[in-house]
């Protein structure tokens, strides 16, 4: 039977029991110790285990199970080790009865860790009456309670493992961890070493001080067997440069205590920026602020950082960076590292290339800084109002001017504001419309170049006249900043009726009429209009159907807001000739706006007129050439038919003389025909010059050349349709 | 009395070579100056045209009148050009010509051309075309103590008056390399022109809106007021349908061209104009350029006298200006 008692396995003596089968000891014992009842036989093998210097105390009571009486007659003894003592209660000798009891103390005190063996004897005799007939004579029997006593002692020695070392800690001392740098952690590792003979036990470990931690801690209490250990780690996390302090405690189960200190330093850089400008020294502190000087526009001013380190700790800077308009320059290789006390140094410079308030960071390893500048200069900002709000050309996604549709013919207009949000004087010295014959426009500017002051503003107006009914776009342009202006036009008003005046129905051939144009009403644009004459006919077209301008179309032009058409900028009429062709003229007007914008009608009214087939008209007749007595006579005039039949021919005698045959006819229609088709008439229409030779023969007075006997000719010419006037030419 | 007498009169009426013709009628020949050619204008007024350019490239020209043959200026030399209209034109530097002038006037058998300038106050004559063009002495005018206002020929170029004006202004005759003989004192004689037989001298005396009436032969002379014209430009004599002898004028702001009969010594017939006329300059038998043409899209307006008096226009001749004989 193996009980456990004070850590130990007891095995309860096999050998008593199997001695007590054969005997019956008397006394029944029964041990206590620290609140734990235990039935011991006699012989029984008792452990003790106690701290060097500390009691165990057992007390065993024994009470007497006979039926006769015990007697103690002395007090026990120990024998073996002096570590074991034994006090009976009471002064013997004792008697028991049966019944009684009686204790006696068993107390282990070690005087070192090593494990004692004693033994416990307590003599004694039983009287026991005799059993059987006849009075028997009592028995009396000698006995002792024989107790073999084990004792052992726990003995703990702690320690704690740095640089691969073990350094002991005594009670009292101190743990000391290396300088660590803040925020950071480090283990170290405390041994509790049961260096004794028993398990001792650890009732409690406690660790105090906020930078330390026990990590790794068992349940409490816990039993160290003999030899064995329990590691434990005590956590370094210091949160600031200095000292840390703390305490280890651990309670031992023989309630012995060792405190132990904890001390740590924690370390850290800290890095103390300074900048110099003008001689002068400033510090910041990161997150703060750091103002560069007002710089001119398009220069630089600059000033030195100065970053040391005055922490305890050593520190890497990593990177400097920051952004334009600001700029680095002059750092150092990177990464640097910065021991106590080392510094360096760099350059910091504001390069504006805008007015105004500029803002920047500048970020050294992890340290931001805000740096601050004004750019002085001048910085001109443009806005126009649609639709009731302001719209600020690069904000807000705004990146032109956008007219709403406009009607072809209409214009519409936005005012612009020109405002210097910069802080010195701006001049604009150009506002203008890029493109050129571009329906934008601008008007209402001030003189130029106008000096704006910080703040200050004008506002003009752009104009966007649509001429086609597409989308448009061009650009504003103010000094040299591009502001694209996009619109659209919407399709044209609708022209009004109009009125081609001139001849009408039948026209008399080879003249020249007038022809107007006129709207019924006004029309919002100036229109510009082509006129176009057209003939139509079997009998060929004449050249000389033209306009006075030369050639079968005449542009003109109407005004906005007029009606009337004025001709080739010659006037509100233009002349055509009628030529000397029967054929049908057409005269068709087409009209479009100035940009090309069509506004002719589908079906454009026209003036038709109609150059009749007549009879011939001749227009003169001359002496072509003459001797004494013939003469060559050209006739003169035009045929609408393009044809003639015959050329009646009336001499008249001068002034004495008659003329035997005066008349003569000349039949044409052959030459005519010839004529006619002939190339070299198409540029004439119907226009001829007949030449006929005429011989006279006859006997004149002397002195008289037979031609001088003729006055003057006449004559007339006819075609199909009947013949002309009649023309005369003298002779003479 | 004398008997009469009868005539047959026989005409050749031979069908197998008819001896009649057509052609075209082609009213005569001008210089263009927008176009710097040399052209026909074909057809009779109120149906004519500009035909193509016979000659090219010509600076200044200045066609006989009622012929084919012209003096025409080329890079600032002078040419006599011939054959007009017949299809073979031919050119043949006149040597001896003074320079370029501002205009010509031509006798009327256009034997004779003056080349004057105003600007230069020089006049030269070229004498026998077409046969035998050649060059006579420039004279410079200087000598006269004005300034060359106006030039005129008579029938064959045998006379020639000029006109000049200033403090010592008058009316001066010549004949071919004479002196300058007199006519008449006049502070601004503005036109000339010789009656149809070189007996009168017409001119038109800006100074009094007046037409003067020198007779050659003995130099006297008569004043006929133009009433009803503010601004004559240009005299041209001539005959009516009449054969009455009458002076066209050409009246400039006020846009006239008008009839003076010298029987009736009245303005006979007043044709108002839409455009301004520059001269009067013989065009055909019966028509005169009334207003020249100075750019491209300009017609060619003409003052025709029969079948009466009336104002047409020659429709503008297309083309640009270019080099060379057509």
């Amino acid at each position: 039977m193996r009980l456990q008692w004070f850590g130990r396995s007891v095995l309860l003596g096999a050998g008593m029991a199997a001695l007590g089968l054969a005997q019956t000891f008397p006394l029944q014992m029964v041990a206590t110790s620290n609140g734990i009842v235990l039935t011991i036989p006699n012989g029984q093998q008792i452990p003790f285990a106690a701290s060097v210097g500390q009691n165990q105390i057992i007390q065993v009571t024994a009470t007497y199970a006979g039926s006769g009486k015990i007697n103690i007659p002395a007090i026990p003894k120990v024998y073996g080790s002096n570590a074991f003592t034994a006090t009976l209660a009471g002064t013997p000798p004792l008697t028991l009865n049966p019944g009684d009891s009686f204790t006696f103390d068993l107390v282990f005190r070690p005087t070192s860790t090593a494990e004692v063996t004693a033994i416990f004897n307590l003599p004694f005799t039983e009287t026991v009456p005799g059993t059987g007939s006849g009075n028997p004579p009592p028995v009396v029997s000698t006995n002792a309670i024989t107790l073999n006593l084990i004792g052992t002692s726990p003995s703990f020695q702690v320690s704690y493992i740095k640089d691969g070392n073990a350094i002991s800690l005594a009670n009292g001392g101190t743990m000391v961890f290396d300088p660590q740098p803040i925020n950071t952690t480090v283990t170290l590792t405390v041994d509790i070493l049961d260096n004794g003979s028993a398990t001792g036990q650890i009732n409690n470990i406690t660790v105090t001080g906020k930078a330390f931690l026990l990590v790794g801690r068992p349940l409490l209490p816990t039993s160290v067997p003999s030899g064995q250990q329990l590691p434990v780690g005590i956590q370094y996390t210091p949160t600031a440069a200095g000292t840390d302090t703390g305490q280890l405690q651990i309670t031992f189960g023989d309630g012995t205590t060792l405190s132990v200190g904890l001390q740590g330093t924690g370390t850290a850089p800290t890095l103390v920026y300074t900048l110099v400008q003008s001689g002068k020294s400033t510090i910041v502190k990161p997150n703060g602020t750091i103002p560069l000087p007002d710089t001119n526009v398009g220069s630089t001013s600059s000033l030195v950082v100065r970053v040391q380190n005055t922490g305890n700790g050593s520190i890497t800077i990593g990177s400097i960076s920051t952004a334009a308009p600001f700029q680095v320059t002059g750092a150092p290789l990177l990464p640097k590292t910065l021991n106590t006390n080392d510094s360096f140094q760099f350059t910091l410079t504001f390069a504006p290339t805008a007015s105004g308030a500029q803002l920047g960071q500048l970020l050294i390893g992890a340290d931001l800084f805000n740096l601050t500048g004004n750019g002085l200069g001048s910085s001109l900002q443009f806005s126009y109002v649609a639709d009731g709000v302001t719209q600020t050309i690069g904000t807000n996604g705004v990146i032109a001017v956008v007219f709403s549709p406009v009607q072809v013919t209409k214009t519409a207009s936005i005012p612009i504001t020109v405002k210097n949000t910069g802080t010195l004087p701006a001049v604009v010295s150009n506002i203008a419309i890029q493109g050129a014959n571009s329906p934008f426009s601008v008007s209402g500017t001030p003189p130029l170049p106008k000096s704006l002051a910080g703040g200050a503003s004008f506002s003009f107006t752009v104009s966007f006249a649509p001429t086609a009914a597409t989308s448009a776009t061009d650009t504003l342009l103010i000094n040299t900043t591009p502001i694209p202006l996009s619109g659209s036009g919407t399709a044209p008003p609708t022209l009004p009726a109009y009125t081609i005046s001139g001849p009408s129905g039948t026209v008399a051939p080879n003249s020249q009429p007038a022809v107007t144009l006129t709207l019924a009403s006004p029309y919002p644009v100036a229109i510009n209009g082509v006129l176009t004459l057209t003939t139509s006919g079997t009998l060929g077209s004449d050249p000389a159907v033209q306009f006075t301008t030369g050639g079968r179309t005449v542009p003109f032009t109407i005004p906005a807001n007029g009606t009337v058409a004025n001709f080739a900028s010659q006037g509100n009429q233009i002349l055509l000739q009628t030529g000397t062709v029967a054929s049908t003229i057409l005269l068709t007007p087409s009209f479009a706006t100035a940009a090309g914008v069509s506004l002719t009608p589908s079906n454009p009214p026209t003036l038709e007129f109609t150059v009749p087939a007549e009879a011939p008209v001749l227009i003169a007749a001359t002496v072509a050439a003459s001797t004494a007595n013939s003469v060559v006579l050209n006739f003169t005039g035009y045929s609408t038919t393009r044809s003639l039949t015959a050329l009646n021919v009336q001499f008249t005698a001068a002034a004495g003389f008659s003329l035997a045959t005066s008349q003569v006819t000349v039949p044409l229609t052959q030459q005519a025909t010839v004529w006619f088709e002939s190339a070299a008439s198409q540029g004439f229409g119907g226009q001829f010059t007949v030449s006929v030779p005429f011989t006279f023969s006859g006997t004149p007075p002397t002195g008289t050349a037979l031609l001088q006997t003729i006055a003057s000719v006449s004559a007339t010419i006819s075609n199909s349709v009947g013949a002309s006037n009649s023309v005369t030419s003298p002779i003479q | 009395m004398r008997s009469l007498i009868i005539l047959f009169l026989f005409v050749s009426l031979s069908s197998a070579a008819s001896a009649q013709s057509l052609s075209g009628p082609v009213e005569g020949f001008i210089f263009d100056a927008p176009t710097k050619s040399l052209r026909a204008v074909d057809g009779f007024p109120g149906s004519a045209t500009f035909g193509p350019a016979l000659v090219s490239g010509v600076e200044y020209g200045s066609v006989a009148p009622h012929k084919n043959y012209a003096i025409a200026f080329e890079d600032g030399h002078c040419l006599f050009v011939s054959g007009l209209g017949s299809g073979h034109v031919s050119r043949a530097p006149l040597a001896g010509v003074f320079g370029q002038p501002d205009g010509a006037v031509w006798s009327s058998d256009g034997t004779v051309a003056i080349l004057y300038s105003f600007s230069g106050n020089w006049i030269q004559t070229v004498a026998g075309m077409p046969k035998a063009p050649r060059a006579n002495t420039y004279r410079n005018l200087s000598v006269l103590g004005g300034s060359l206002s106006a030039v005129a020929a008579d029938l064959d170029g045998q006379q020639i008056a000029i006109a000049v004006h200033g403090p010592k202004g008058g009316v001066y005759l010549t004949k071919l390399n004479q002196e300058f003989i007199p006519l008449a004192e006049m502070a601004n004689p503005i036109a000339l022109s010789f009656s149809e037989n070189g007996a009168n001298l017409y001119v038109l005396d800006g100074g009094g809106l007046k037409l003067a009436v020198i007779t050659i032969s003995d130099w006297t002379s008569q004043v006929h007021p133009l009433t009803g014209l503010r601004d004559p430009i240009a005299i041209l004599a001539g005959h009516d349908t009449a054969n009455q002898p009458v002076i066209f004028v050409a009246s400039g702001t006020d846009r006239v061209a008008a009839v003076y009969s010298l029987v009736s010594q009245k303005i006979e017939t007043t044709i108002r104009l839409g455009f301004q006329p520059t001269g009067l300059q013989n065009l055909g038998t019966n028509s005169f350029a009334l207003g020249s043409r100075s750019k491209l899209g300009d017609p060619l307006w003409l003052f025709s006298t029969a079948p009466r008096p009336a104002v047409y226009f020659v429709p503008a001749a297309a083309g640009a200006a270019s080099k060379g004989v057509e």
